[in-house]
């Protein structure tokens, strides 16, 4: 379905879900109203697989479900919105709501529970009360974010960061815990893969939430470390916009990495050529299905021993690739190296 | 003699373990919170996939996963990003070569039929019948 749309797109979206679908046009329509310019807009989806997907790709500041739903129900899409899209909070609206359910719901970390029927102005008031605390803490606009973030650090604070790139759409978000940057999000990328992209960023909207919902550590690097690898992916990706080159050369940009490992390894002839295998392809895209369904987040890299002459590399993400290591191979540098 | 499987337990950052047949039947499963859902079949999943890989380090981004195929057991041992793959490789061996030893067929003194196979008395103590406990 269409978003109901209105002024601000750097603003979130409302995310409504419901199996009703007549319900779900009319008290959008109505919410968009209510809210104007407190949010971007609204988003409909009818079940939870389709509301994850949602999640993933659209910059979404509150999700508003019911519990009883075909497909995936509420229960399910709340408990995967919590541990993919840790930074959207969750509102229920039920008709089915009990003292119970409340509870269980509250301790699953959802916001508030509205029982059905309810007056749309109090759904629209909670809303615009659960966005406005994404700003709580400020917002600073047109700032690069690395100069920002250290100041974070350097102040031990713990907070959500949500920066805006300029001119487009995504919304990356930054987890710190007592200055410490725990965990990242862009769309559905996760951990240090998401932060070295969103540190890349040269200007952004930034946001601060004076809480931080995520509570185990998923980067293990400084933010220093991660601030220079972003500068190098930033000065790669604006030297191949001065170059005129729509794409990166698959076969330059393997060979880069190849050296990395290979320097990382102190010294040649550890790693043989990187390659794009169809097979191992579909091996890398099964290990992340079977990750993503375990709540593990995506695939990074994986080392192999299939008991032959060589062991393998293999790497994740959307053009996986993999690699011959020499056996004996320090395997914690292999999965440490960025794979671009 | 220490315990294997509390051994590998007791390592900083082991979150789970998990033990299967080759064929896929579970004989022990503990994995702690907050990992998030996951039946044995999901967890299986993720050592079929592999192929046939005798040993393999998965890094996620939320964790990682180290895999450990022998002879008669799959080993899979779920850990946070930090925790020492060294350790959790050394331990895992130790505890695959045990449970190797405590499954292989044993013959009667004097040398007779093979004994019914089983996890013998010790390896899987009452606290992990098998039942495990759910993530």
């Amino acid at each position: 379905m269409r978003p109901e749309s209105f002024a601000g797109e750097a603003r979130a979206f409302l995310l409504l879900v419901d199996d009703d679908r007549e319900m779900l046009r009319e008290l959008g329509g109505l919410l968009a109203e209510r809210l104007g310019g407190d949010a971007a807009g609204v988003l409909f989806a009818e079940e939870g697989g389709a509301a994850l997907e949602i999640l993933g790709r659209e910059p979404v500041g509150v999700l508003v479900t019911d519990l009883k739903m075909a497909g995936m129900d509420g229960w399910e899409l709340l408990q995967r919105a919590a541990s993919g899209f840790p930074d959207v909070p969750g509102v229920v609206i039920t008709g089915y709501a009990t003292p119970e359910t409340a509870e269980r719901l509250r301790e699953q970390g959802v916001s508030a529970v509205l029982a059905k029927p309810f007056l749309v102005s109090e759904l629209a008031g909670l809303i615009r009360e659960i966005l406005a605390r994404e700003t709580e803490g400020g917002v600073i606009r047109g700032i690069s974010p690395s100069l920002f973030l250290q100041v974070v650090e350097m102040e031990e604070k713990t907070c959500t960061i949500r920066l805006s790139g300029a001119g487009d759409r995504r919304r990356g978000v930054l987890f710190f815990q007592g200055g410490k940057l725990f965990d990242a999000r862009l769309g559905a990328m996760r951990g240090e893969r998401a932060a070295r992209e969103i540190l890349s960023w040269d200007q952004a909207l930034l946001t601060i939430e004076n809480a931080c919902p995520v509570r185990e550590r998923a980067i293990g690097r400084d933010l220093h470390g991660l601030m220079i690898d972003a500068a190098c992916h930033r000065d790669e990706r604006a030297d191949l916009e001065r170059n005129g080159r729509g794409e990166q050369d698959g076969r330059d940009e393997l060979e880069t990495v190849r050296r990395m490992l290979e320097e990382a390894l102190g010294g040649e002839g550890a790693i043989g050529p990187l390659r794009r295998d169809p097979q191992w392809a579909e091996r890398a895209r099964r290990l992340a299905r079977a990750g993503e369904r375990l709540g593990l987040g995506g695939l990074i890299a994986a080392f192999l021993d299939r008991g032959g002459e060589f062991d393998f590399l293999l790497r994740g993400g959307g053009d996986p690739w993999v690699a011959e290591v020499r056996k004996g191979t320090p395997r914690d540098i292999l999965l440490r190296v960025p794979g671009s | 003699m220490p315990d294997p499987l509390a051994g590998l337990l007791a390592v900083e950052g082991v979150r789970g373990v998990l033990l299967y047949r080759p064929g896929g039947e579970l004989l022990f499963r503990k994995v702690a919170v907050p990992v998030n859902g996951g039946t044995p079949a999901d967890w299986f999943a993720l050592a079929l996939a592999l192929g046939n890989t005798r040993e393999a380090e998965i890094l996620f981004e939320r964790g990682r996963v180290y895999v450990l195929r022998s002879a008669s057991v799959v080993l899979l041992v779920l850990a946070g990003l930090f925790a020492p793959s060294a350790v959790i490789r050394m331990s895992s061996a130790v505890l695959s070569a045990e449970v190797e030893r405590a499954l292989a067929p044993k013959r009667r003194a004097g040398g007779g039929k093979p004994a019914a196979r089983s996890a013998g008395p010790g390896l899987f103590s009452a606290r992990d019948s098998g039942k495990g406990v759910s993530p």
